[in-house]
């Protein structure tokens, strides 16, 4: 469990750096959250995050914090998983399985 | 109470910088709150976001996923130590709530800002009622159970009164609210703590401290199972959602640290009265059919 506690404070400070980069070059901009617009597709695609996070600026990169913090809980039920591997309990192998590629489907398959 | 439009515009013209820190400092609050009551800070954040900031309700429900995500990240891995959360009964329930959530998120297109304010003061009136009604105590807890057997949904728990040994119910009936649990959180990007609750301590006679954290570590399985599809239409921005990732986590960690030390029961009956006065006022605007 120590090493999904490294990984949420990594996605943290990954944001955090972002926010403060966007916040020294765009602070005094004024927000636009009433109506809404959706984000451009750079920030919508999982591909496009991982890949091309040094490109939008600091907003990919708070961007890639957020994707790393939700992966956190796919990791632990992989994490599981291998737990249940090497207990041999085969039906929980293939729940958390289930489970776990479910996830990783809905995660990457609709922001393709 | 203060006309919410009003409360709106005086935040909204605000520029990047304090609003950010407004934010953060509002989500700070939000997670302590949230860790300290056990119902999770997305309850209180979407309509904290939508009334008091005027923020459009598609992002409120994106920045609020993350939140759902945060807390559980923040606090999860603090219970698991603790020996009261049963990984098995989380990740059979997850194979629900996770279907329940993509079938949520993919049926939220259909029904219009209105209903989803309504729904969502409707879920937060629950929130209060299961708050107010206390864990009976369950004779039942550990009859022999063919289905838990089998799916080995049973264990150990420490308690005051020695360790005790439990045996999952009426699995059937625990599962298919898992699945509406799973739904309301894809639907409205909340994490629907208190209908796991729900389902675990009532529907399937699991001891409380069993139910609450197993629920704390299933909430961020079943946000992320929607997050990806959230991402996609756009919802997630990342200027809400950072401040609230971070303000939010900090909270939780500052809750769970708070915890031993604050009167639980005072502090729940006045989140309670909170949570329902907010579930007033979604379902109010959502009637009024103004469900920005």
């Amino acid at each position: 469990m120590k090493l999904l506690r490294t990984f949420t404070a990594i996605a943290a400070l990954i944001v955090l750096i972002g926010t403060l980069a966007f916040l020294y070059h765009h602070g005094d901009m004024i927000p636009h959250y009433k109506t809404f617009s959706g984000e451009p597709a750079s920030l919508r695609s999982c591909t496009i995050i991982i890949e091309q996070f040094n490109q939008h600026g600091s907003l990919g990169v708070i961007q890639l914090g957020l994707l790393m913090l939700i992966f956190n809980p796919i990791l632990r039920v992989i994490l599981s998983l291998v737990s249940f591997v090497h207990e041999r309990n085969w039906k929980y192998v293939i729940i958390s399985g289930i489970v776990a590629s479910t996830l990783l489907y809905s995660l990457l398959s609709s922001a393709g | 109470m203060v006309p919410s439009e009003q409360v709106a515009i005086l935040i909204m013209p605000m520029t990047e910088i304090p609003l950010t820190l407004l934010l953060f400092f509002a989500s700070i609050i939000a997670g302590i709150f949230g860790a300290l009551s056990g119902l999770g800070g997305g309850s209180i954040l979407t309509p904290l976001l939508t009334l008091a900031f005027g923020v459009d309700l598609r992002y409120a429900i994106g920045t609020s996923l993350i939140s759902v995500i945060a807390t559980s990240s923040g606090s999860a891995s603090a219970y698991l130590k603790e020996g009261y959360t049963n990984v098995k009964l989380a990740i059979f329930l997850a194979l629900a709530t996770t279907f329940g959530a993509i079938a949520g998120a993919m049926s939220a297109t259909y029904f219009n800002k209105s209903i989803l304010s309504i729904i969502f003061g409707a879920v937060l009136l629950q929130s209060a009622w299961m708050s107010l009604k206390p864990s009976a105590p369950k004779e039942e807890m550990n009859a022999p159970n063919k289905t838990a057997q089998w799916l080995e949904l049973y264990g150990t728990c420490p308690t005051t009164e020695g360790v005790i040994q439990y045996r999952a119910q009426n699995v059937p009936t625990g599962f298919s609210l898992m699945f509406l649990a799973g739904w309301l959180s894809g639907l409205l990007g909340i994490g629907s703590g208190a209908i796991k609750v729900l389902a675990m301590d009532r529907a399937m006679k699991l001891p409380f401290k069993v139910s609450t954290t197993t629920s704390n570590f299933m909430i961020g399985i079943t946000a992320a199972a929607s997050a990806g599809i959230y991402l996609s239409r756009g919802y997630i921005d990342p200027i809400l959602a950072a401040p609230v990732m971070l303000g939010v986590l900090t909270g939780s960690l500052i809750g769970a640290k708070l915890l031993p030390k604050v009167q639980n029961k005072i502090l729940r009956s006045i989140f309670t009265v909170l949570v329902a006065l907010i579930g007033i006022q979604m379902i109010s605007k959502g009637l009024r059919g103004g469900g920005s």
